[in-house]
This record gives C-alpha cells, sequence and structure tokens, in this order.
C-alpha cells in the first residue's frame, strides 16, 4: 500500500515550492537549473568547502565527477562561461537537490537566488529581503535574521594589535566556532584590549542601527561601520516586516565570502533556515571577475518551521467514485465535473463492491467523500476516525 | 528580540562516566540544577520543571552528537571527544575539569636508544601503523607534519595493540603513565592537555538568550583578569 505520510510530505514541499516560486517570479528573478553531475574542476576552481563532503565518481574517460554538493559554484561557472554577453546584473532563483556526505543526510532540496555583477548594497539588501518574503510567503511564523560582515574581524584584530599569524589563528578558531581558543589568543592581550574584542564572541548578542557605536568602540574603522549602518537603513525599505541585528560574532566560511553575510534562524524549531551573503572573489576564480551577492535555504527546514506554525495546509481530500461500466456516461460526467472543479479524484470500477469493501477503499485512499454511481448517484461521507459513513 | 519563555527550556547532554559528578557541579553553580541535581535512577532523561531544564545522560562521544544535531543546546564533554567528533559546535568555555593528557606511546623494546618521536616514525617499515579511540585525530595530525599513517581504530584497550604487533604506535589518553609502564610502553610525546569543555549547539547560542546570558555571566564571574579561565 502506498504510504500516505510520504506523499503527504512531498505535496507539502512541491505546495511549499510554488508559493515560493511565486516570490521569486514577483521580485524579477529567472529560474534556472544546472545539471547534477558535474566536473570535480569545476568545485575546485570555485573553491567549494563543500569539496570534502560531496560524493565523487569516475566517469568512463576516467575523469572525476561530484554530485553537486552545491548551487553556486554551477552559476559562478554558467555566469563566467556562458553568460558573458548577458547584461548585468543577472538575477536567477533556483531550486535544487544537493548530495552532502553529512551526518543524517545525504540528499537536500535547497531554493537559492544570486545576484550577479552589482556591487551596490542595494543588492545585498533585495537578497535579504527577498529571504524573508520567501520565508513569510512559506508560512514561517518566527524568524530571525542576523546580519554580519566578514570585514568586522580583520579591523578589531588590527585595532588590538595582534599580528598576521595571530590574526589568522584568530580567524581559523573563529571559524571552527573554538571559542576557547579564541580567548586564549585574546587572553594574550592586556586586559582593556581583549575586552574591545569581546563584540566578536557569539554571546554577545546583536546590535541594531543606534547601537553601532560598539563597532568604534570596538576598533572598527568608520568606513566600514558607515556600510552596515547604510545596509541597515536599507534592510528597513526592502526587509520591512524582518527584525535584522548586526551580529559582530557571524562567521560563515571567511575564504568565501568578501563583505555583508546574514543567517536566518527558525527559535521555534531551533533550526538553521539559511543565510548567504557577498562573494565577489569567487567568479575571479573563474578567470572573469565580478560581484555577486545571494543566499539559499534548506527547504526541508523550512518546512518543519511552516509546519511548526500551521502554515502548510494537509493534502486536499481525495474523492472516491465507484461507477459500473456503461452506465450511460452519468459517473464520467460527474468525474469530469469533480476534476474540473480542481478536486482530486480517483474513479475506480464498483464491480460488486459491497459496503464494507467500499469504506475499506476509502480508507486505503484517505478519501472522506465517495460517490457510487448505479442507477442514481448516492454520495457518502465518511468520518475519517471511525470510518462510519452518513 | 526572542527572549520570551517558551524559548527558555534549555536541554543539557550529559557524559556518562569519568566527567559526571563534575559536570552536576558544574551545572549547579552554573543555576542549571537543583542542590538534589544529580541522577538517582539512572534513567536517560530527567526534567526539573522548576529551573526549566532537561537533562540527558549519553555516552561522552555522543554529547557532541546531540548537541550539534540540536537534541541538546548544551553538553559538557572532554576536548578529545570533540576533537575526533569535529562536528560543528560552538566549544564556548574550557570547565578546567576532568584533565588528561593525549599522547603518543609505542613499546620500549622498539625504542632505539635516544631516538627522538620523529625519527622513530619514519623508521617505520611501510605506513606507521597508529592503534587509538580517535582515528580522524590522529589522521589530523600526522598528515600537519607530514607523516603517513594508517590509523587503526580500537574501542577499548588500545595498549594491547602495539604488543601483539597490530599497530607501532598508540595514541590514547594517558592520566598517570601507569598503564603504559604496565604494558612496557613508552610515552613518546604529549599531544595536547584535555579538559572537560561546555559545548552549545549553533543555532541555539543564535536564538536563546537564556544560554547566552547564562554564558557571559559564568564567564564574568570565573575570570581570572586577561585570561580565560574559570576560577
Amino acid at each position: 500500500m502506498l504510504d500516505l505520510s510520504v506523499a503527504n510530505e512531498t505535496e507539502k514541499r512541491r505546495d511549499l515550492e510554488v508559493r515560493m516560486r511565486r516570490v521569486f517570479r514577483s521580485y524579477g528573478y529567472r529560474e534556472i537549473d544546472a545539471p547534477v553531475l558535474m566536473d570535480y574542476d569545476t568545485l575546485r576552481t570555485a573553491g567549494s568547502t563543500a569539496e570534502d563532503v560531496a560524493y565523487k565518481l569516475v566517469d568512463e574517460g576516467g575523469r572525476i565527477l561530484v554530485l553537486r554538493p552545491d548551487m553556486t559554484a554551477p552559476i559562478a561557472d554558467m555566469a563566467a562561461r556562458r553568460w558573458t554577453e548577458v547584461p548585468r546584473p543577472i538575477r536567477v532563483s533556483y531550486f535544487a537537490r544537493l548530495f552532502r556526505r553529512e551526518l543524517g543526510e545525504r540528499e537536500f532540496f535547497q531554493a537559492g537566488a544570486e545576484i550577479i555583477g552589482s556591487e551596490d548594497d542595494r543588492a545585498d539588501a533585495e537578497a535579504v529581503g527577498l529571504c524573508a518574503q520567501l520565508l513569510e510567503d512559506a508560512g514561517v511564523g518566527r524568524y530571525q535574521i542576523n546580519l554580519g560582515h566578514t570585514g568586522v574581524i580583520g579591523e578589531i584584530a588590527d585595532s588590538v594589535g595582534l599580528d598576521q599569524s595571530q590574526k589568522a589563528l584568530l580567524r581559523d578558531a573563529l571559524s571552527r566556532r573554538d571559542i576557547v581558543a579564541v580567548e586564549g589568543i585574546l587572553g594574550g592581550l592586556s586586559s582593556a584590549r581583549s575586552r574591545r574584542a569581546e563584540l566578536l564572541l557569539p554571546y554577545s548578542g546583536v546590535l541594531d542601527r543606534e547601537g553601532l557605536d560598539g563597532l568604534a568602540e570596538a576598533g572598527v574603522g568608520e568606513a566600514l561601520i558607515g556600510e552596515i549602518s547604510h545596509l541597515l537603513m536599507l534592510l528597513g525599505d526592502y526587509a520591512p516586516a524582518a527584525a535584522v541585528g548586526f551580529d559582530p560574532s557571524l562567521v560563515r566560511n571567511l575564504d568565501y565570502y568578501t563583505g555583508p553575510v546574514f543567517e536566518v534562524y527558525c527559535p521555534d524549531t531551533g533550526d538553521y533556515l539559511g543565510g548567504g551573503g557577498r562573494y565577489d572573489g569567487l567568479m575571479g576564480s573563474f578567470g572573469v571577475p565580478e560581484a555577486a551577492t545571494g543566499f539559499a535555504v534548506d527547504m526541508g527546514a523550512v518546512a518543519s518551521a511552516a509546519s511548526s506554525n500551521g502554515g502548510l495546509a494537509d493534502a486536499d481530500q481525495t474523492i472516491l467514485v465507484l461507477a459500473n461500466d456503461g452506465d450511460g456516461g452519468s459517473g464520467m460526467s460527474l468525474v469530469r465535473d469533480l476534476r474540473g472543479e480542481g478536486h482530486r479524484v480517483v474513479l475506480e470500477s464498483i464491480a460488486g463492491a459491497g459496503d464494507a469493501r467500499i469504506r475499506a477503499r476509502a480508507n486505503e485512499l484517505g478519501a472522506q467523500r465517495v460517490f457510487v454511481v448505479g442507477d442514481e448517484i448516492r454520495e457518502f461521507h465518511l468520518d475519517a476516525e471511525s470510518g462510519e459513513s452518513s | 528580540m526572542t527572549d520570551d519563555s517558551e524559548n527558555q527550556r534549555v536541554t543539557v547532554a550529559l557524559p556518562k562516566g569519568r566527567l559526571e559528578t563534575d559536570a552536576w557541579a558544574f551545572l549547579r553553580e552554573m543555576g542549571l540544577a537543583g542542590e538534589s541535581g544529580g541522577w538517582p535512577d539512572r534513567s536517560l532523561v530527567e526534567e526539573d520543571d522548576v529551573l526549566g531544564v532537561r537533562y540527558l545522560l549519553v555516552r561522552p562521544s555522543d554529547v557532541v552528537t546531540y548537541v550539534s544535531e540540536g537534541a541538546a543546546d548544551l553538553g559538557l564533554v572532554g576536548k578529545d571527544v570533540i576533537m575526533e567528533a569535529n562536528l560543528p559546535v560552538y566549544e564556548v568555555l574550557d570547565l578546567g575539569f576532568g584533565e588528561c593528557r593525549l599522547g603518543i606511546a609505542a613499546p620500549r623494546a622498539s625504542l632505539a636508544e635516544g631516538q627522538d618521536p620523529e625519527e622513530f616514525y619514519r623508521t617505520r617499515a611501510g605506513l606507521l601503523r597508529v592503534a587509538t579511540k580517535y582515528p580522524s585525530v590522529a589522521d589530523r595530525y600526522f598528515a600537519d607534519r607530514g607523516i603517513p599513517i594508517r590509523s587503526i581504530p580500537l574501542k577499548g584497550s588500545v595498549e594491547l595493540a602495539p604488543l601483539v604487533g597490530l599497530a607501532d604506535v598508540i595514541l590514547d589518553l594517558v592520566s598517570s603513565g601507569k598503564t603504559l609502564e604496565s604494558n612496557d610502553l613508552v610515552l613518546l610525546e604529549e599531544v595536547m592537555t584535555i579538559t572537560a569543555r561546555l559545548i552549545v549547539n549553533p543555532v541555539s547560542m543564535k536564538v536563546k538568550g537564556r544560554i547566552t546570558s547564562l554564558i557571559s555571566r559564568v564567564r564574568n564571574n570565573g575570570r581570572i583578569e586577561g585570561g580565560a579561565n574559570l576560577a
């Protein structure tokens, strides 16, 4: 028997996809896809951190292929090699299945967008705003957006007087989330200096636009603070419904991102929903340096966040119609009408089925409405719990 | 921003075994366990409704998994286990207790007089065979030094492996050195000192205000000026 919960989950995810696709479209993004199998070299050229977790296989010529572990590398490759004549900025979106060797899961379903060829911080604001709108329309009740900037660590490290090698250690420790090591590095400073760097500790909380003075006290330069402040101001326009806080400790793959970054969490499910940021360096590795920003959300995490909020409706009910062959067409015309109205209708032969058999079949299909077409049309409603007809 | 009450329930994963007593003491100090905090009936899950804390008692090596997957917000576990698991969790505090050393040892008989560890490793026939409960730590440690190895993962009694020719060296916890001595093994070098750590799920860190304020408080209370250790 078909496991209905599998069908329910699949349909819910498709429904989510339909709603999110509508949002992408309404923002003027063009939907693209990329081959699931890609050259290992493409992934390596992109310097993807997913390299270690990618499934690798070998083709008949001995070339190494990978099942794509992310979409950013294939899109950057397309932008650099195939979309050279397309006027910038390019706005693209995707829904993609990804493959990674990770704890618990192998396959991930992701939705995302990229804006390629714009240095403007309005593009960064648009990415955050679009991500927030996707979550709103997906039916996620509460979500929290933390904004960060890859420049913050370096400026704080310089201002408290860390040398190059200490700075490298600090970045490494922060990206491994090893705060004990971070404190070890800061512990070598005078207490006044180490206190200034405390903004980098992940439990120091987030700052709003008025609170950005805290960055100046930590030694972040005026130019960078101005940049962050401007982006927060833009987010008031681009993502009005989202409360975005600036999180100096936010670290996302430091080798890859080159500016503003953000992450989205669901406080109700405790899940990471998605994130992204500016990655101006990546395109250069494909030979054509250009600016780019983007993000991706995890569809599984978004679906469970939406479910916990009651934002995902169960699949609509199946209607079971049982008819005899050669009944003069009344059964078929009923089915056509119901289907035309958009119902999910299963037509099966009555073939002498008794009441008990009909009820059992309706239960199997999860159908609560049953039409039995004989000389006349009889309609039954079955209680989903008891299977009683009325 | 998200400090409302339903966020405030906290789940803590505690390691069964040698760190258990100290772990409870730390939770009490942190205000995350009552005076009677402990584990009378050895059930797997325990709740303290007054404090709003749920406790999970699991194998040390599973603590990191529970925290990284979000089944627990916080965990207490040894640095050795964190390094081996290599999963995304915040390692926020060095708790100071459960101190021991991770070291590399070889059979006395296989060592030449005055041989340094590096030379010993490089003069083995073929790949250096390392018996250990920490195969990924071993892989990374030797890869960083450019020594090719074959790690031999074992679950216990690691000291036996070199005695029966299964391995050239062991990489294991050494507390007193007595176990090494009684098995005729010599400590070649110390890899690092291990202590218990407080780890935090990355999303819990961002969305649960109760956790961040607890950590800040403990950190500032126990702070040695200019350092990061707990008093």
